[in-house]
């Protein structure tokens, strides 16, 4: 049986680009019997045997931390070595996102129902609009931002109670408003009617 | 990933990995780069579709490059404790785009295959504070339970790579044992893609009834297997009108009292 035994501790760093699972304190403790299971003292935790190969294959081996620079520690791989990338990042003129287009959000979240994207190659945003995923009477933006050098990742989420399902209908587009478009104002139409404006400074809506 | 070229996606790939790093509060935690969509590409050829726009296709190959940058940022951004890079894709709609059951299938053995790949690379560069899993989105809204099943059995099929599903139990019940969940999923196909083979669930909870639903999922696995289904953690965000990740965590775990592993999931801070 598995016990708890203190809260958690999140880090603040997390994307949806980059996921970021968090494990809890080092208080925590997990007792190691489970039946059918495996003591996994780096998990402190139990783990079914059918898993074990593969979650000891997911912990790293332990030991020290190579000290060289990453390039100079990865020739023996040639075939798969890759330069450390340069901070060059694509520019995405401002697009509705085709039907096709994945989405990185769950449905629980948002039950999208089109979406905007830019970049000017340095920062990124990226909105999707929709319903909320447990009331459909809610409208919801769910905004993605990058700052991409810097690795970062921040979401927010905007309702538009009553509105319904919201969806994009006129946003910045091409390659001029690369930058401004992301601080600009996007139109939005509810199924329930209402119409309005995104303002992507504040993250505000403005119905009318 | 946002990325439309490969350079960019490497580029994207390092950068979050060294923040990564940088910020990597002590412990083992887990990095998922979710590289999108699962596709079938050519013939013989699998990878994603990422998010940006236009939405590229990136192969394995493009892939297993961006995972070895991600390896590098991480190395040089090192500070603290262990990390674990993840191979991350989704279950969206892998049926419109013309692959079948067999396609999803070798696009989850391939996955695995590539992380293994990883695995090489960080232990020849010595790396060793870095491990390699998989990861899928698994949403049953966006693509049949068949479908789904299979990009999971791939990776078991496979066996190398833990597959950590950090998708949701759209539709489900949010009682009881067992029961239909939404576009045709059941409970027990959710706890198939949860639990079985190489898989290991962070349940999406952003509301307490989310909660509510994987604890019928887990009621479903426990009633028909010898081996008890613990939920490795909970994938939450950081937003208004959402549990936040502690109280995901909580919630998960008042109704599960003991059941819930030591990880949180999060998308944006």
């Amino acid at each position: 049986m598995l016990s708890r035994s203190s809260g958690l501790q999140r880090r603040s760093a997390v994307g949806i680009g980059v996921a970021i699972v968090l494990a809890l304190s080092a208080g925590v403790a997990y007792a190691a019997s489970m039946s059918n299971g495996t003591y996994e003292p780096k998990l402190d935790a139990s783990v079914p045997n059918e898993k074990v190969a593969q979650v000891e294959h997911a912990l790293p081996p332990g030991g020290s931390e190579s000290s060289a620079p990453a390039r100079a520690s990865a020739q023996g791989l040639a075939s798969l070595e890759t330069p450390v990338p340069a901070p060059v990042f694509d520019r995405i003129p401002g697009h509705m996102l085709s039907a096709d287009t994945p989405v990185p959000v769950s449905p629980e979240l948002v039950d999208v129902e089109n979406g905007w994207l830019v970049s000017d190659g340095k920062t990124l945003v990226a909105i999707y609009a929709g319903a909320a995923g447990n009331d459909s009477t809610r409208g919801r933006f769910v905004i993605v931002r990058q700052d991409l050098a810097a690795g970062r990742q921040t979401m927010d989420v905007v309702d538009v109670p009553g509105a319904g399902a919201v969806s994009i209908t006129d946003a910045p587009k091409g390659v001029a408003v690369e930058t401004t478009a992301q601080r600009d104002r996007i139109r939005f139409r509810g199924t329930r009617g209402p119409k309005g404006d995104l303002d992507l400074v504040t993250d505000k809506p403005d119905t009318q | 990933m946002y990325a439309t070229t490969q350079n960019s996606l490497r580029a994207e790939a390092y950068y979050h990995g060294y923040d990564f790093a940088q910020h990597h509060p002590g412990g083992y935690r887990l990095m998922v780069l979710d590289f999108g969509a699962a596709r079938k590409l050519g013939s013989s050829t699998w990878g994603s579709i990422a998010f940006g726009n236009p939405s590229t296709a990136f192969s394995n190959a493009d892939i297993l490059s961006a995972l070895q940058c991600a390896a590098d940022g991480v190395h040089n951004g090192y500070a603290a404790g262990n990390t674990i890079i993840a191979y991350g894709n989704s279950n969206y709609r892998m049926s419109n785009s013309g692959m079948s059951q067999s396609d999803a299938w070798a696009a989850g053995y391939y996955q695995s295959v590539r992380v293994k790949n990883l695995n090489d690379y960080q232990r020849a560069s010595n790396y060793n504070k870095q491990g390699a899993a998989a990861a899928s989105d698994i949403e049953p809204s966006w693509e049949s339970a068949a479908m789904s099943k299979q990009l999971v059995n791939g990776v078991s099929d496979h066996g190398w790579a833990l597959v950590y599903n950090f998708g949701s139990a759209d539709g489900c019940p949010s009682s009881g044992s067992g029961g239909a969940c939404t576009k045709g999923w059941t409970v027990a196909d959710v706890a198939y893609v949860s639990y079985h083979g190489s898989s290991v669930p962070l349940p999406e909870i952003y509301y307490t009834v989310n909660a509510d639903q994987w604890t019928v999922i887990r009621r479903w696995w426990n009633n028909t297997s010898q081996v008890p289904f613990y939920f490795w953690g909970t994938t939450s965000e950081i937003a208004p009108g959402v549990l936040t990740p502690a109280q995901s965590w909580n919630a998960l775990n008042d109704r599960n009292n003991s059941f819930v592993l030591s990880e949180l999931i999060c998308f944006g801070y």
